[in-house]
């Protein structure tokens, strides 16, 4: 990976290309403070980002581009700090620009929906503090093909698999443990990692399709990658003593095949968009408990703006799993979930945005997340947003309820 | 048909047109002096006729600087590049601020239908524009995704309000029945020197709500423009001022350029 990098950043900076060279540095220095309700920081750091953007070529069409950003992160509240590299990826433009070839550290984003993108499986997530869940930028090799008849087609190769930030322990379910009869635990271990190794058979990759025509777009994409998020077993180990065993807790990270649709149509003042994904594994049948069984999840939204009011937009989705074989329950039996969601976006002036986000699942619990920010002067903003969980014990968000607070963010940009 | 009022500049005649110049040059011969008010368009369809007949130039590239001002005078500015080709292809995309810069803006319109396009870089998203969402707000200025799109005059009825001295007509435009409009009426306000509406007043249920005029008159490439625009909203006393520099006129601007492919990049 690091050779092909390596060769097309040569490529695009060749001597030649150098004397068209175009650079242009920005970045960002933010801060952040979190409260919970129950008086607990959830947030007090601050996060620099320096990126460079450069491209060689001519105005329209470059030869090739490239970026690198630097991001420095440190936060008292979770004694947390890293400095890693987050996009850094050169790419080259061949045939006047019909396909473009990027190599690196990338974030690429498919689906139509918004915020729920379950045809979207390319990077793994920062879910440390839920809800939020930005993207990773993970290194790839990614084509674009800009086609006739407003066909665009991606292909994805990521060589190496990278699992998602699991969230802090605030916000984790531990896996429960039932010890098997006549036995008593006496150690628990540390975890088993199981993440496949960069190696040739644990490639992922995947493809898309769109189709742009004026009035809608629809796309057909297919991925072949990891679960980028564990399914958590533990297992009894005998520990050599009668009736003892430890508990020994296991992230294993299944093989997923990702069959997905999604588009998106204007309709008079109403922009309808949807998407449905087929996720199965290599485990179809389900008939191993520790492989996480096949779902399918499907996302119909509307958007529309009120006059004079807040711009709408209204999601349906659904989360179908099959449930695992089980004495009680019937194997390929559905258990379906259902979430409504509601975004109201609403530009008071040039300086102030307001938004409130309000997801609703048919357990009963729910999350809302109002916000508001405010530009203090070109490229400095800042932000006082708030989370508020409800419903009762073990639903979707009940567990939540404590995490309901507030952070206060302060972010220029330049 | 030409759009008239949309925020990058519109072209007027290097000269007038040639039956206006008959009518102008018999005037002269009849009579020993010409009324500084001498008025040539006697009905609206006239005269916006002759600003929709203004010739353009066939493609435009700009730099764009626009500067949002609150009710209470402070200022905030967005820099941007503009591509247009004729009336119905037009991308722009800013370049800062920071925090808005890479954002862009598509509208293609191919007589049939209008399709505008949104890219905005943090969601890495090409998004669509429905016809209600055209009243909003363009990047939190006080120009609209419509006013940016400007006004096709196929879609209104024009009645001529008055002709001032100048000459100045002052045109009511009316939305027809099918036309995707905001707003309920605008008065249009158009020197005959010029013919490039110098103000525009815009009404809904009866209330002006947005006033715009057009200044710095300049013969840029043989071409007469309108370099600055100044959008206010009158309930609240903001305005936008967008001024252009760097023009190019006339440069071949590849298809390539309209597309979702140029939006992204």
């Amino acid at each position: 990976m690091r050779r092909v990098l390596l060769t097309i950043a040569l490529l695009a900076l060749s001597a030649g290309a150098l004397a068209q060279l175009g650079t242009d540095w920005s970045g960002r220095l933010e801060t952040r403070l979190g409260l919970e309700s129950t008086g607990d920081l959830t947030a007090a750091g601050a996060e620099a980002r320096l990126a460079l953007d450069g491209e060689v070529g001519s105005e329209f069409f470059p030869t090739a581009a490239f970026r690198v950003e630097l991001r420095a992160k440190t936060d008292a509240a979770t004694d947390t700090a890293d400095v890693r590299l987050d996009e850094a990826w050169a790419r080259v433009f061949l045939n006047d620009g019909v396909i473009e070839a990027t190599a690196g550290n990338q974030r690429h984003f498919w689906g139509s929906t918004d915020g729920v993108n379950p045809v979207d499986r390319l990077n793994p997530r920062d879910m440390s503090v839920p809800p939020d869940a930005e993207k990773l930028a993970v290194p790839m090799l990614h084509l674009r093909a800009w086609l006739e008849h407003d066909v665009n087609l991606e292909a994805v190769l990521i060589p190496a698999f990278v699992p998602s930030i699991a969230p802090g322990e605030a916000w984790r379910d531990e896996p429960t443990f039932a010890s098997p009869p006549g036995t008593t635990v006496t150690e628990i271990r540390p975890l088993r990692d199981e993440r496949p190794e960069a190696s040739l058979q644990n490639l992922q990759g995947g493809v898309r399709v769109q189709w742009r025509p004026a009035g809608f777009d629809l796309a057909a994409s297919y991925l072949y990658v990891y679960r980028d998020v564990p399914t958590r077993s533990a297992e009894a180990v005998p520990t050599g003593a009668p009736g003892e065993v430890a508990v020994q807790p296991v992230a294993r990270y299944d093989r997923l095949h990702v069959v997905g649709l999604d588009g998106s149509v204007a309709l008079g003042d109403v922009v309808l968009r949807g998407e449905i994904a087929y996720l199965f594994t290599d485990d179809p049948s389900g008939t191993d408990p520790a492989v996480g069984e096949p779902s399918f999840h499907v996302v119909i939204g509307a958007e529309t703006p009120v006059p004079d009011g807040p711009r709408l937009v209204t999601q349906v989705i659904l989360d179908g799993e099959t449930k695992p074989d089980a004495p009680t329950t019937e194997t390929g039996e559905l258990d379906v979930a259902v979430r409504a969601m509601l975004v109201a976006t609403y530009a008071a002036n040039a300086r102030t945005d307001l938004e409130v986000a309000w997801v609703h699942d048919l357990d009963g619990s729910g999350l809302v997340r109002p916000g508001a920010s405010y530009t203090f002067a070109d490229g400095v903003t800042g932000t006082l947003a708030g989370l508020v969980a409800y419903g009762p014990d073990a639903s979707r968000y009940g567990d939540w309820r404590e995490r309901t607070g507030a952070e206060v963010s302060l972010r220029v940009d330049f | 048909m030409t759009r008239i009022d949309r925020i990058d500049c519109r072209p007027a005649p290097r000269s007038v047109p040639r039956r206006t110049a008959a009518l102008l040059l018999a005037g002269v011969l009849l009579l020993s002096a010409v009324p500084a008010t001498a008025q040539t368009y006697e009905t609206a369809e006239e005269l916006i006729d002759a600003v929709a007949a203004r010739p353009e130039p066939e493609t435009l590239q700009a730099t764009m600087e626009m500067v949002l001002t609150n009710p209470s005078g402070r200022t905030l500015t967005r820099e941007m590049r503009t591509w247009a080709r004729g009336d119905d292809m037009r991308v722009m995309k800013f370049t800062a601020p920071a925090d808005i810069a890479g954002s862009g803006f598509l509208m293609i319109d191919d007589g049939a239908a209008q399709e505008t396009l949104v890219y905005l870089p943090a969601l890495d998203r090409v998004r669509r524009v429905a016809g209600g969402q055209r009243g909003e707000s363009f990047f939190g200025s006080d120009f609209s995704y419509e006013d940016v799109e400007g006004i096709d005059p196929g879609d209104y009825a024009h009645e001529l309000v008055e002709a001032r001295d100048g000459p100045l007509y002052v045109v009511e435009a009316t939305p027809k029945p099918d036309a995707e409009s905001s707003y309920d009426r605008l008065v249009l306000e158009v020197p005959q020197d010029t013919l490039i509406p110098q103000r525009v007043t815009y009404y809904v249920d009866d209330e002006a709500i947005k006033v715009l005029t057009v200044s710095d008159v300049q013969e840029v490439g043989g071409y007469l423009l309108g370099l600055a625009r100044r959008m206010e909203t009158l309930d609240d006393g903001s305005f936008t001022m967008i001024r252009q520099r760097d023009l190019t006129l006339d440069e071949d601007l590849p298809d390539e350029v309209f597309s979702e492919r140029f939006l992204r990049r």
